[in-house]
Formats: C-alpha cells, structure tokens, sequence
C-alpha cells in the first residue's frame, strides 16, 4: 500500500516522540548553558559592567589573568591538598571497614545499613553536624577532649588544621562509598585462590598483597576517581565550617569560583574558573570511564 | 595471633587452618563482633549528638549533663517561625522536580533501551556526563538567565535546574529496569492490538513499577538535599529548608536547640525513604562504576 | 482462515541478506512447517508473517490481500511464542482475553469467547490464576488459549515446544495436532526439531542459510530428499552419506572410496565415472556376511525397540538401525547391505539429487 508507513518505521516514529522532548530539554539545559559559560569566561562581564557581555575584545584575558591570580593558583594548591587528602582517607578507611566487615553474620548485614547513614544525609546535615563537633561550646569533641586533659583551640579556625578538619568531615561522610564497593568486590572473591594460597605457604599479608589486592584492585580504582571527580564539586562543608577560611587556608578552586561569582560578582573570571574546572573534571571523567570499564588490566 | 586476612577466610564458614580449636574461633568471632559494634556507634555518634541536641531543652544545651529531659520545645519554636515555609518550599520543588523528571525521562529512557539506533551509546555518555559538572558551571548561566527571565527565587526556576541531574538519574535507572523486561511481551502486546506506546503503558511500565517507585525516591532525596542550587537562587520566597539552616547558623547562632531541630527534619525524609529503597543502592552503586 | 503467500521475499540488516528470495504458497487450513537448522531464517521469516519485522522486498499476501507495510494487530493473525510471553502482571483470562478487550468487544462476549476457549484447551480452572503459578505446560496453554480467543486467519507458532522437557514435549505435539484438526485455522509452525516437523506438518518448508531447500509433505520429504542437505537433515539416526563413483559396466554401479561396489537400480544417462555421494538410511542397510559393504563394529546401542549399530567403514562411521535384535559385538567384522530401492544419488558437487 503506498503511503502507508511500515510497522517498523511507525515504531521508529513512536519512539522518536518518546525521546526528543527529553534530548531537547537536556540540551537547553546543560549544552546551552555550557556554551553561555564558555562565551562568558572570554568577557570580562561583572555586575557593575552588564553590558560587556559581548565584549570579546580581549577574550583570553579571564584566562591569562588566572595564571597570575595568586589567590587562584593558591586554591588549586588548595584543591589538590583537599583532594589527595579526602581520597585516600577514604580509601584506607573504606577498604579497612570492608574488611572488617567481610564476614557471613547477619549481624553484620544489619549494622551495613548503620554505616550507610552518612552517605545518604543530606550534605548540608553533614556540615551542620560536623560545624557543631568542630564549635568547643556544644562539642562532644572538645569536651571529650577536656576531659582527658588535652584542651584544644576549634581546629576550623586554625590555618594549619583546617584543611584536615574539613577532610575528616568529608571522610566520614563519604566512607561508606568506598567501602560499599570494595566489600562487595570482596565478597565476589572466590575461595580456591585463597586456599591453594594457603596450601602453597603463603602467610597472611602475602595472601593480601597477591591475592586480594588484584581482585579488588579495579574497585579501589574506580571509587578513588569516583571520589576524586566528586572532591572537586566540595561545597557545603566548606560554606558551613570554613568559608574558605581562614584566610583562604581552605579556599578550593570550586570555592573560589564561588566567591568571584556570587560575592564580587566578576561573573566572566568566574565563568572561566568554572570552566578549568570543567576541563579538569572531564578529563578525569574520561580517564575513569576508560578504566573502570576495563577496571582490572594486568589481573 | 591472627590478624584481619585471617578473618577473611571466615567468609564461607571455612575455619582457617590456623584456628583449629573451636574457642579461640568463638572468641575471634565475638570480639570482631563487638570491635565492629564499637564502630558502628563512632560512625554514629556525631548524628547522634546532633538528635539529642534537638531535643534538649533551651538551658541545658551547654550542660555538661548526659541525660535529660527531651523537649519538644525547639521543634515548635521552629515551625512557627519561617522554618515551616522554607521546609514546604523543599517539598514543592523535590515533587515538582521529581514529577517533570518522570515525565520527561522515563519515555526516554525506554526508547533507549528498546531502539538500537546509531550513536545511542554517544547519547547514553552524554546523559551521564550531564551528571559530571561541577555546579559551579550550571549556577553562574542560570543565575544569570533567571534574572533576565524572572525565574530569581521561585520554585519553578529551582525545579527545572534539577533537571540538571534528575533526568539523567531517570533515564540512567529505568534503563535498566526496562532492559530486564522481555520485549516478546511488548510483541506479544502488538500483536494482540496496542500500538507502541499503548503496550509501554498496558504492559511494560506495570512490570517496571518497583523501579519507578525506587528511581522516583532518589529523585526526591537528591532534590531534597541540594544546598548549592538553593543557595544561589533563591532569596525568601523560594527559600528551601537546607538553605534555611544555614540562615539560621549565620543569623541566629546561639539557638543551637533550634538550629538541631532543624538539622534534624531535613534529614528525616531522606533517611526513612532510604530505608525504603536501601535494596537498590547497591545496584545504583555498582551501575556506573565497576563492570558487572 | 486464508491462504497465506509469500513470494520472492528477501530480508537484509543494514547491508547483510538473510533471506534470499523465499517463495512459499501455504493453503487455506493447511498446517505447514518452517524447519531448518539455527540461523537459516526460519524464525525471521515467521516474524515478517507476523508484521514484527520489516520486509527488505517480495510480497507477502494474507487472504489475498497484501500485507508488507500493514501493522501486527491489523492482520487478523495470532501468534504463541517460544517463551510463552504471558502478561506475567494479568491472570488467566485477563491475558486471554487482553486482545479482545482492546478491540473495544463487549465484556459479556469476552467472558463467553475466553471462557470456550479454556474449555477446549483444559483451562477452565486456573482462569483466576496468575502466569507464575502455572507449570510450564499450562502456561503454553494458555499462550495458545489466547491465540484462540482471536479466531484469527492464521496461528503462527514460533518454536513453541522449546523449553518443555521431552515427555510434555510429546503430549504438548499430539494436542497441537488435535486442536489444528478441530478448529482447521491455516498454521505456520517453526522448529528446528526435524521430529516434530514430520509429525505434525501437512507439508514441510525446509530452509537453510536463508533460502528454500524444498517444499513438500513430510514422507516425500523422507523418501525423495531434493539434495544433500535434506536428505541429511530429515530422518533419525541421519542418513550415511558415501563418497565415490557412479559406474556403469553392464549395470549401474556405484563404487565407493572404500572399495566397496554397490549395485543401483539405474543410473542417468551419460553418468558413468561421475563423482557423486550415495546416501542410505540407517534402517535400509541390513546386516549381514557378505556382499555391500565391509565394515567393522565400534558400537553397539540397543534401546530396546531397536538396535542402533555404529561401524567403521574406510576411516568414516556409517549407522545401521535394526528392529530385530542383532548379536553383534564391538570388533567384529560385518558387512552393510543396502535396500537398492531405497538408495539416494546425490551430485558431489551440486549435492542435487541425481536418481
């Protein structure tokens, strides 16, 4: 019959009407802003020069000017700190709890869900909770710490503590992640290994180190990038506990973007902050997405 | 003397040929026990405190006393002030949110599964960059948009940023749920008389509805626990409880009984329907991150 | 009830053929089999009967009318799959009844037609129940009950046997076969189970790598295989195939590598020399001491009804089949001969059929 579409092209139809509204949408909302932002960090628009919007006279000015920004450079210092410091407390603590944990008792299978309560707060919770053990008056810290003898000053208004103050409160919101995959990797791992290792001699950190590493090694892989892509979105924590202070002893490259943005307003050198920061977070995207697909070369 | 590699090997049950006698792995086993409850109880004790702090009364909150009578004082202290505006502005956004992400994602995501067109994977790496971006990218164009449009500090702006990740969480999750769906029943459906969407609605979606139900909880939970959208796009009319709390610690700094309460209801929502839901987060988990 | 006819149809994915120019007449309230082995395209071809994939070029006609660009649910057909596809979250009669219902037919007919059809296929009890609460068996029923509420033109069966095991697979056989006797709807069944082919098809499709090998009724499929490949294909234990030599030297001979001479009835005109296969089938070679063909036994399986006798002949195993017990052991030397009239020439090259 001509004319009459096929059932297979009556169904291609059907689902195009299915797709397109969401692909649209999606597309207003996160390409058409990401190209506004790219424009953007080639301006030098701020609030009190709206009209610059489309001053591309000078468009990699933002840019240079953030190779000079002591205060930029500075925060990625900052960032980097942040970072390895979050991700590896992370993956000690995950990988130790996982361990620990990696025993058949129904026990066991309950308290995981205790463990499951950081991870699921709310992060403005967390920084609340965490803004009151780090404030003396109402801490329990400091009073366990009065107690034994040890006063202490707040270790979020100290330059040199900071920073760790807001990578333990970090860490004991996010351990659960790592450990979640890391005990379920573990779980995975066969017996035979293990005991022909055991029959060959092996003592028990060799079992480990051969053994076990291998297998969970694509898990430490993939919920370190994991963690390390969501270290650069870290927020609330600092707004709560630190502002970026004192001083900009935790200001990260995030938070500094922040500040540009929404304290002075210099949207265009903000626009370009965000969009290194954008470079950097898809480059890792990229990388963790090669290798947690492929997680396990040379196993 | 065992250390923890040798705890491993109880996994199965199989006694490590270390441990021969049946006391010694008795007492291993109750220690582990209680090593682990000990931990439990550190992991949540900063929660803890802050619960109990809710509940104090407003003079003992510096008191060195470890028990006390709870009140329920701080809690009606809050809600009549601005707290219970800024508490239903949460939920109005989480549901708008949520119900538009639905609509939107959930045709999408079974045309993804069922329709093997070309560049469908370059779709599907798309969608979950979306979910990659820093906030920071997102914020400062909205922000500025929504001042030109008039979408500053309303609802309806918050709701339709979270699509930002929303969507995406969506059509990430129901991918696989319909992908566990067989499609001989949507032919069988063709057959017997739907068309297309007409069987996803008789047939495929019923099946799926554990899914849905999970997907659309984790929509609510992450709209609900968004500080920095909120932060930057609201003022007071829109003003969601997270950003609420923060007030409070900047304006009202000495009410610590209030501040915890406030705490305390924002994060109550999310933890008992995560305990509805607490099945599939391990499968949310490991969908994105290691291979299956 | 129509007549369905497909002619000169082709199928390709993207730019790779599967089916190459397939043309098959099946009758009005005939039973016909699609069979072949996986892969040749029999599932594909049920699947373009049914509307469920395209048409790459050729016609497909249900009663007559052309149906290529005409959707599933418009071309009166009904279809039980292998895995059954019962509405798993709908009961019994609910998934019987389904198509009916969204045709807009009044729920009095609906209960009245489902109802019936429950009767006719031993269901009646179990119409409350939901699909996981039924056997195997019982859910293929009821994939079939909802085929039959339709009373559509044609029943079109994809593999539906598959995933029973062996003994419901033989009930599950005869009352397919009754049901098509009672009710006389055109049927197309596909399997890849040459058995079930010959017991229940009025004429047998055999296809192999997306074409045609030949069309016809079970024993002429048996008796007068077209070419190698159904000759190989049809028949269990398979047919011995032997390589060697059409000769004529007073008679028709036919001379195998192995030596051996074997006497034909006749052979076509111009054929001496001619290189060619000669098939038998297990249960025309007797046993015996002399004459056909030198053998030696390797294996012996008696099951019973029949004795199955497997033997070395020059490097390549040959099967005897006996109804009679034999006494022969593992070693011995016997010797094959074949019922000249039941002997199968085919071309080495073409593998056609030459007698």
């Amino acid at each position: 019959m001509p004319g009459t579409l096929s059932w297979e092209a009556s169904r291609r139809r059907a689902y195009l009407t299915g797709l397109v509204p969401a692909l649209v949408v999606l597309a207003v909302i996160t390409v058409v802003p990401t190209l506004f932002l790219a424009g953007a960090s080639l301006t030098p628009l701020s609030l009190v020069d709206p009209a610059s919007l489309f001053d591309f006279s000078n468009p990699l000015r933002n840019y240079a000017e953030l190779l000079h920004d002591p205060r930029f450079l500075g925060s990625l210092v900052m960032q980097l700190q942040l970072s390895a410091l979050t991700v590896t407390l992370q993956l000690a603590v995950g990988l130790g709890l996982a361990l620990l944990l990696n025993v058949r008792s129904s026990f066991f299978e309950a308290i995981r869900t205790v463990f499951l309560i950081p991870m699921v707060l709310p992060p403005i919770v967390v920084a609340l909770i965490w803004k009151i053990i780090y404030t003396p008056d109402v801490s329990p810290l400091h009073r366990f710490l009065d107690f034994v003898g040890l006063p202490a000053d707040s270790f979020i208004t100290s330059a040199s503590t900071a920073l760790l103050a807001v990578a333990v409160a970090d860490t004991w919101q996010w351990f659960p992640f790592t450990m979640l995959m890391i005990l379920a990797t573990l779980q995975m791992i066969p017996n035979e290994p293990l005991e022909a290792a055991k029959i060959d001699g092996a003592n028990h950190w060799q079992t480990f180190r051969y053994i076990i590493f291998a297998y969970i090694r694509p898990a430490l892989i993939v919920s370190g990038l994991f963690r390390l892509i969501d270290s650069f979105k870290a927020f609330p924590l600092i707004y709560v506990l630190t502002d970026g202070g004192p001083g900009s002893a935790t200001e990260v490259t995030n938070y500094y973007a922040f500040v540009q943005a929404f304290n002075f307003s210099y949207w265009g050198y903000a626009s370009a902050i965000a969009i290194v920061l954008l470079t950097g977070v898809f480059t890792l995207s990229w990388a963790a997405g090669r290798l947690g697909w492929n997680g396990d070369e040379g196993e | 003397m065992t250390d923890i590699t040798d705890i491993i090997r109880f996994r199965s049950g199989n006694a490590p040929l270390a441990l021969r006698w049946p006391t010694q792995r008795f007492l291993v086993r109750v220690g582990l026990h209680v090593l682990v409850a000990v931990l439990a109880l550190m992991v949540l004790l900063p929660f803890l405190w802050l619960v109990q702090m809710s509940l104090r009364p407003e003079d003992e909150i510096f008191s060195d006393a470890v028990l006390f009578t709870p009140t329920l004082e701080n809690y009606r202290a809050l809600w009549q002030g601005n707290f219970a505006g800024s508490f239903l502005n949460s939920l109005a956004v989480s549901s708008l949110s949520t119900g538009l992400s639905l609509l939107l994602g959930v045709p999408a995501a079974y045309v993804l599964t069922r329709w093997r067109f070309k560049g469908r994977a370059r779709v599907a790496l798309w969608i979950l960059t979306t979910r990659m971006a820093p906030p920071i990218a997102f914020t400062i164009p909205f922000f500025l948009a929504y001042r030109v449009l008039g979408l500053q500090d309303t609802v309806w702006g918050l709701a339709l940023i979270y699509m930002t990740f929303n969507l995406s969480i969506v059509i990430w999750f129901m991918q696989t749920f319909f992908a566990a769906i067989p499609e001989s029943l949507e032919e069988a459906a063709w057959i017997d008389g739907c068309g297309v969407w007409r069987a996803f609605w008789l047939v495929t979606l019923p099946l799926a509805a554990p899914g849905l139900a999970a997907t659309a909880v984790f929509c609510f939970i992450f709209s609900w626990s968004d500080f920095f959208y909120a932060l930057i796009l609201t003022r007071t009319n829109a003003m969601t409880a997270p950003v609420a709390i923060v007030n409070f610690l900047q304006y009202e700094g000495w009410e610590w009984g209030k501040i915890a309460a406030s705490g305390t209801l924002v994060m109550l929502p999310v933890l008992i329907f995560t305990l509805l839901v607490r099945k599939y987060f391990v499968h949310g988990l490991t969908a994105g991150g290691l291979k299956e | 009830m129509a007549a369905v006819a497909i002619r000169q149809i082709r199928k390709s994915y993207g730019t790779t053929p599967v089916i190459h120019g397939v043309s098959v007449s099946i009758e009005d309230g005939e039973f016909v089999t699609l069979v072949g082995p996986s892969g040749c395209g029999k599932s594909t071809l049920l699947r373009m009967i049914a509307g469920l994939e395209d048409v790459t070029g050729g016609e497909i006609r249900i009663g007559g009318r052309i149906v290529n660009t005409v959707p599933p649910k418009d071309r009166d057909i009904a279809m039980v799959f292998q895995n059954y596809a019962l509405y798993p979250h709908m009961s019994v009669a609910e998934n019987m009844g389904f198509s009916l219902k969204l045709n807009g037919i009044p729920k009095s007919e609906i209960a009245v037609r489902v109802e019936r059809a429950a009767g006719i296929l031993g269901l009646s009890p179990l119409l409350g129940r939901l699909p996981r609460q039924l056997s195997g068996g019982q859910r293929q029923r009821v994939a079939m009950g909802r085929a039959i509420v339709r009373d559509p033109q044609v029943f079109l069966f994809d593999e539906p046997l598959s995933n029973l095991d062996a003994k419901l697979r033989v009930q599950m056989r005869t009352e397919i076969r009754q049901l098509h006797q009672r009710l006389g709807t055109t049927t197309v069944y596909v399997t890849h189970d040459q058995i079930e082919a010959m017991t229940m098809a009025d004429r047998i499709v055999v296809l192999h790598d997306g074409k045609v090998e030949q069309v016809g009724a079970p024993l002429e499929l048996y008796d007068r295989p077209a070419n190698l490949f159904v000759a190989g294909f049809i028949g269990s234990p398979a047919m011995n195939f032997l390589k060697g030599w059409i000769t004529v030297d007073g008679g028709a001979f036919f001379v195998t590598e192995s030596g051996a001479t074997l006497p034909l009835h006749s052979a076509p005109a111009g054929s001496d020399g001619r290189p060619a296969v000669y098939g038998i089938r297990p249960e025309h070679l007797s046993i015996g001491d002399a004459g056909g063909i030198a053998a030696e036994v390797s294996v012996v399986e008696p099951t019973g009804s029949e004795t199955q006798v497997f033997a070395h002949v020059g490097g390549q195993e040959v099967v005897a089949v006996s109804r009679e017990r034999v006494g022969v052991v593992p070693g011995q030397s016997i010797h094959l001969v074949p019922d000249p009239g039941a002997v199968h020439l085919f071309d080495a090259e073409t593998g056609g059929r030459v007698n």
